[in-house]
């Protein structure tokens, strides 16, 4: 986090008492004036103008404010990009502590801990306590988090950062406060998912190590408030989750979640649960976020893996039947694990990979299920995230590519035999793009495309490598749809003026193996250079609570034909239908389901890819507590001419090819060579 | 970089029209009703039951006599969690803007309201003049009663 980088640069919050008894919270007396709690470990209201800073491109002033809750000044803090951190100078013992403070204005904030040894560090986010004032003010507080203040180089700090970093953000701090709550617990190892529940109340098994996870959700409502929330969502799953299918077929599983709530003795237990519910409704477009992004691995992979044809080590192990070879793609410079592009996963903690990982649905955060229960590649994309976190070991098949031969036999791999990282140097790890080489020039070396809303995105057009000019074979190279209708939209232009190279081309290869949908206008830039227009099926947002879909195909073609009108036309009369377009897909969600969808079939277009796309024909709606917990829930499905509904329905590619390992430790690109060989026999 | 504004284009598809509720913040017609919205902090909850601080702390020393300078409440963090209430987030609890789309259009970082000036729960709608804002509920199968609590912050709609 970047608001950690400016501190040693600010005044420290000061040690006013050390006691170990249970928290309470600052109050106030008959007229409204605060007190600190007498039991604060560290108190501060920002009295003096040494409070005032920079941390990136946030700064902080201590201001004068008539409505000080403490004193005569608060901490008035402008929020951009970078975070905002307050270091806090806490007790030389051992302890466990929350924090409290009260703001005015809207921002995400928290407390931080970490030490110069760099491998333990603790991340708690605050959420509002229900105490509010008549002058603006808003009380938060984190879960209590244990310090070890008799480590060498101690780093706590309450943090501040804006919701969103697009949006600049404006609060006012006062009255902060550091309050003993609960006892210390020093570090804890423990084994893969922690079966055994070595860790306890409150903490998660990552990475061989037990994590305080209290800080990563919300508090635990009170007992009345777990039954309305039950309650609440059960309901609002059951009104606005909008792939028909599903709701046949997991909602049920999702409610039985929500269920265990009830009983839960604790947040994580409770809100685990929650997003257990949440995960098993199994769409692409419902998935839950707790706060985790600061929980760095502790032993980072670089590796990317994707189903392949691991035609080159049957010598090793053979194919399991019914269960897909595993490859790696390509790898980043370090952190590898000694894994290197050709290489083959063979099996995680003892079990086929796909085996393995299906079983963290109920369990992992970094778990999420596209709706085509055939499409793999999301699995296969998550590998590296889940093995890092839950794995005890991999098995391996490891490979040469200057003799272009496999081991025969495999290696396995404790991670406890990997070397750890410290959390603040943990690498930028390659894109896992499911692209091993490219076939145009100016790629990024990462594989990082961006999305176009978080990172910005690279769109790469030009003439495919190894092709000749006489061959006038244009290639592209995307991962997003998210233009929108702006015409000033930099992926907009951006696609505008590939389609537009498009024109002068004989052969176009379309590589959007790494698909994060965006919006139809966009998906429609590359559709009308290949199809004539038409209604490929109508999007159906769910409206109406007791809506669970047409009855049979006649019902849902009653409804194509009754809306149609209303939907979009994609394609344009000025369609190149002579001109043959490939298609490459893997990981394909959403928007970058329908461009597949409404691509095939085309005249002269053919898919090229392993398996269907994610099969989630919608859109969503996102929901967050205060940004401690995020979630996304589907809320639309899309109905065929024919009737059918096509969530769940993934697009399967014209032509099925998988990358062959030998390819791989050739240097050659399976399904790019694939694709330009149709592209070639169909040149007009 | 982006910025997440409910302006755009619905992502990953074309979200047809559902925008049922509507809040707008204007006033001056001559049929606008008795709770229409204005430079105000809506919310469509229905009420919870806040407690008000009304005696000091037990521990708290003897103070001075004097106006109040400020009174506290203590709301439901978690809002008013009513499963009847059809509006995807009648609270405005959960639609923080921090995500690509949630379930009040046009919503922005600026519309946020927070605290006792918010009816219900701990986060409400703020509205100037002119701006609107539309939220999305599911139909029963019969008709549906729609309602929210507003006050102006001003001496007239136009300030």
């Amino acid at each position: 986090m970047s608001f950690f980088r400016a501190l040693g640069t600010l005044t420290l919050l000061s040690v006013s008492a050390l006691a170990a008894t249970p928290a309470r919270a600052g109050s106030f007396d008959a007229r409204g004036f605060f007190s600190f709690d007498k039991q604060a470990v560290i108190t501060e209201s920002f009295e003096t103008s040494s409070w005032d800073g920079t941390a990136g491109d946030s700064s902080a002033v201590a201001k004068a404010s008539a409505h000080a809750l403490d004193g005569k000044r608060v901490l008035s803090v402008d929020l951009k990009t970078d975070g905002y951190p307050i270091a806090l100078l806490v007790p030389a013992g051992r302890g466990s502590y929350r924090l409290r403070y009260w703001v005015q204005g809207d921002c995400e904030g928290g407390l931080a801990v970490d030490y110069a040894e760099g491998t333990r560090s603790t991340t708690s986010r605050a959420f509002p306590t229900g105490r509010v004032t008549s002058d603006g003010w808003l009380e938060m507080e984190t879960e209590p988090v244990s310090v070890d203040g008799t480590a060498q180089g101690v780093n706590a700090r309450m943090f501040l950062s804006a919701y969103d970093a697009n949006t600049p953000t404006s609060v006012e701090v006062d009255a902060v406060e550091l309050v003993p709550d609960g006892s210390y617990e020093g570090p804890r190892t423990c084994v893969g998912l922690d079966e055994a529940d070595d860790c306890g109340p409150g903490r998660v098994c990552l990475g061989g190590e037990c994590r305080d996870a209290r800080g990563w959700y919300p508090p635990l409502p009170d007992t009345a408030e777990r039954t309305k929330v039950v309650a609440y969502w059960k309901q609002k799953l059951h009104d606005t989750f909008g792939p028909y299918a599903l709701r046949h077929t997991t909602l049920s599983s999702a409610e039985a979640s929500l269920d265990k709530m009830s009983t839960a003795s604790d947040n994580v237990d409770f809100w685990s649960r929650f997003t257990e519910a949440i995960r098993r409704l199994s769409d692409a477009h419902t998935y839950a976020r707790p706060a985790l992004s600061d929980v760095k691995p502790r032993r980072p992979l670089d590796a990317c893996f994707f189903e392949g044809d691991a035609d080159a080590s049957q010598n090793a192990t053979p194919s399991q039947s019914g269960l897909p070879d595993i490859l790696v793609s390509h790898t980043g410079p370090d952190h590898t694990w000694g894994l290197k592009q050709g290489d083959r996963l063979v099996a995680v903690d003892g079990e086929h990979p796909l085996t393995w990982a299906r079983k963290l649905i109920g369990t992992s955060p970094w778990y999420w299920e596209a709706d085509d229960p055939d499409q793999i590649a999301n699995i296969m994309s998550l590998l590296r995230d889940v093995i890092v976190r839950h794995a005890k070991s991999i098995t391996v098949v490891h490979c040469d590519a200057s003799q272009g031969t496999c081991d025969d036999k495999t290696d396995t791999i404790e991670l406890s035999s990997i070397k750890e990282v410290d959390a603040a140097d943990s690498p930028a790890l390659v894109g896992c793009d499911n692209r091993p080489f490219y076939e145009v020039a100016g790629a990024p070396a990462d594989h990082r495309f961006g999305n176009g809303f978080y990172d910005p995105a690279i769109i790469v057009e030009g003439q495919v490598l190894d092709t000749t000019n006489a061959e006038e074979i244009q290639g592209l190279i995307w991962n997003t749809l998210l233009g929108g209708t702006s015409q000033n939209d930099p992926v907009t232009q951006a696609l505008d003026s590939a389609v537009q190279a498009f024109q002068q081309a004989r052969g176009v290869l379309l590589d959007h193996r790494e698909g994060h949908g965006g919006d139809a206008p966009t998906a429609n830039i590359l559709i009308s250079f290949a199809r004539k227009p038409y209604t490929p099926f109508i999007g159906y947002v769910r409206t109406r609570a007791n809506d669970e879909g047409p009855s049979d195909a006649a019902a849902g073609a009653d409804l194509f034909n009754r809306y149609q009108s209303q939907n979009d036309v994609f394609g344009s009369n000025k369609a190149h239908t002579d001109v043959p377009v490939a298609l490459l897909t893997t990981w394909d969600v959403s928007a970058s389901d329908y461009l597949p969808k409404i691509m095939k079939g085309g005249p002269k277009v053919r898919l090229f890819g392993p398996g269907p796309s994610m099969g989630a024909f919608g859109t969503f709606m996102q929901y967050s507590e205060w940004g401690v917990l995020r979630w996304s829930i589907g809320i639309e499905d899309a109905i065929a001419p024919d009737g059918t509904t096509l969530c769940t329905h993934g697009v399967d590619p014209d032509v099925v090819v998988k990358p062959k390992q030998s390819d791989l430790l050739a240097g050659r690109d399976t399904v790019v060579q694939t694709a330009l060989a149709w592209v070639r026999t169909e040149l007009p | 970089m982006k910025h997440s504004s409910m302006s755009r284009t619905p992502i990953f598809c074309c979200l047809p029209a559902l925008l049922l509720a509507l809040l707008v913040g204007a006033c001056g017609s001559e049929e606008t009703p008795t709770n229409a919205v204005i430079p105000a902090a809506t919310d469509a909850g229905s009420g919870d039951a806040a407690t008000t601080d009304a005696t000091p702390d037990a521990e708290q020393p003897p103070v001075e006599a004097g106006p109040p300078v400020r009174t506290v409440e203590t709301r439901p963090r978690f809002g008013t969690l009513d499963p009847g209430n059809l509006l995807l987030d009648g609270d405005f609890e959960l639609s923080g803007p921090d995500a690509l789309q949630y379930p009040w259009f046009q919503f922005t970082a600026a519309n946020v309201a927070l605290g006792m000036q918010c009816h219900s729960g701990l986060r409400c709608a703020h509205l100037e003049p002119g701006e609107l804002i539309a939220g999305v509920f599911m139909w029963p199968d019969g008709p549906v009663e729609a309602g929210f609590y507003a006050r102006i912050q001003g001496k007239s709609c136009d300030s």
